[in-house]
């Protein structure tokens, strides 16, 4: 399979051999997904041990419910890191009082060198875009509820602004990155 | 549910952070709504393109193999395709028979055994054993040999006290849409409270299983459905009057079960 973005017909076959448990199908799911996967659950859990259970809990999760992928209603990337985001954050919220890392935004450390598959370079250049889209109050605001995990009435709370405001914002934030990465699906 | 009111839940929605509360009626508005559904699709692509905004962190090299049999191993006991067909109607005779028996004799059945216990407590302990001992009986009694489908069931208890009890059931299956059964039994409402909404809430998410209408002689109802969503995410069982009280709460997670080894 190609290393750029995926036609709906060859997300399907990756899913359908995710279900059927077929080596080459996973490893193509794990060599698309696993960093992001692992990524996010370093970022937003902090250890290398619950980095590694959630990339392994999101993959049988995937296999799980693959029956209901349906790439007509959304890309499987948006499919499985939903997954994932759901994963890490219900972990997030069990797990409270305990210490998170600071977060770590992609255009705060050094371009990668090694970044000599096209793919890299696709998730990479997506997620300056999205960053460069955002003010610096929308970036706060964006990593609060997303990797947080903090609903907009907390926030509001927490901010003591109005609740309308907080959805408002999270919402333009979202619809900035929508057009940022338009037509640049990863 | 309007679609601006709609729309302003969307953002929360694609973030994972919309509260249980806020999620009523937000699925069946984008079921029927296609702008909406469009417009909430697109913020999922956003907030699913978020996780590429951290700085990448690289997997052990051990992983990939971990992850590979890890799946394997759940996929090796795989239904053969040409029984999937049955499988799909035992699901169904299931409900049904699930249903039957508790819309129809179930309640009458609590009541008889209430007037031979005086301890509320030991009646309400029978009353979510038998509906647990209920739940494994439909188990049994169809081709549930799918060992990727997995069982989660839970008993509901009165928030308020009082002898109504309930029992809840979710079987995920990742070959068909998840299922979800809820059965309550000596639950005194007003009419004036009904309908009641059953739903399953899991961490900012929510989903309703059912409306109960009406309540038999004995206090009981039944509710099923069966959803295009993962219920694995799911953790609580909620049973709300009409004005939004909870009267029944449950942890789904309190029992577990693999399918090709159903509870003795």
């Amino acid at each position: 399979m190609p290393d750029g973005p995926l036609l709906p017909k060859e997300e399907q076959q990756l899913v359908e051999g995710l279900l059927a448990g077929d080596d080459t199908a996973i490893r193509i799911l794990y060599a698309r997904f696993g960093r992001p996967v692992f990524t996010l659950g370093m970022r937003l859990l902090g250890t290398r041990e619950a980095a590694e259970e959630l990339t392994q809990d999101v993959f049988l999760a995937a296999w799980r419910k693959a029956g209901s992928f349906d790439p007509a209603r959304g890309r499987l990337s948006t499919w499985l890191m939903t997954i994932a985001h759901n994963l890490a954050v219900d972990r997030l919220r069990r797990e409270t009082g305990v210490t998170r890392p600071t977060l770590v935004l992609v255009d705060q450390v050094p371009e990668q060198e090694s970044t000599d598959e096209e793919r890299a370079f696709i998730e990479h250049d997506a997620a300056i875009r999205a960053l460069a889209s955002l003010s610096g109050s929308e970036r706060r605001l964006i990593a609060r509820a997303y990797f947080r995990g903090l609903t907009a009435r907390e926030i509001s709370e927490q901010d003591h602004i109005p609740l309308g405001t907080v959805k408002t914002r999270l919402r333009t934030a979202l619809i900035k990155i929508r057009k940022a990465n338009e037509g640049k699906e990863l | 549910m309007t679609c601006a009111a709609v729309r302003s839940l969307l953002a929360e929605r694609s973030l994972g952070t919309l509260e249980a509360e806020a999620a009523t009626g937000l699925d069946r508005h984008l079921a029927r709504c296609a702008a909406c559904r469009k417009e909430g699709g697109e913020l999922d692509a956003a907030a699913g393109s978020l996780a590429y905004v951290l700085a990448p962190a690289a997997p052990p090299s051990g992983l990939e193999d971990r992850v590979v049999t890890t799946v394997q191993r759940v996929a090796a006991g795989r239904v053969p395709a040409h029984r999937r067909g049955r499988m799909s109607m035992a699901v169904a005779t299931a409900v049904a028979a699930m249903v039957a028996v508790a819309g129809l004799g179930f309640g009458a059945v609590m009541a008889g055994r209430a007037a031979r216990f005086r301890d509320q407590a030991v009646t309400s302990s029978v009353r979510n054993r038998d509906s647990m001992d209920i739940f494994r009986w439909v188990l049994r009694s169809m081709e549930f040999s799918d060992p990727s489908n997995s069982v989660e069931m839970g008993t509901l208890a009165p928030v308020g006290g009082g002898p109504a009890s309930g029992s809840a059931l979710t079987l995920l299956a990742p070959r068909s849409p998840d299922m979800a059964i809820v059965t309550l039994a000596a639950l005194r409402v007003d009419l004036s409270r009904l309908p009641l909404e059953v739903s399953l809430v899991g961490p900012g998410r929510k989903v309703v299983v059912g409306s109960i209408s009406r309540l038999d002689s004995g206090g009981a109802a039944s509710v099923s459905t069966s959803l295009n969503e993962d219920l694995s995410m799911f953790e609580e069982v909620v049973v709300r009057d009409a004005k939004g009280i909870v009267l029944l709460r449950g942890d789904l997670r309190a029992r577990s079960l693999q399918s090709a080894s159903p509870a003795p």
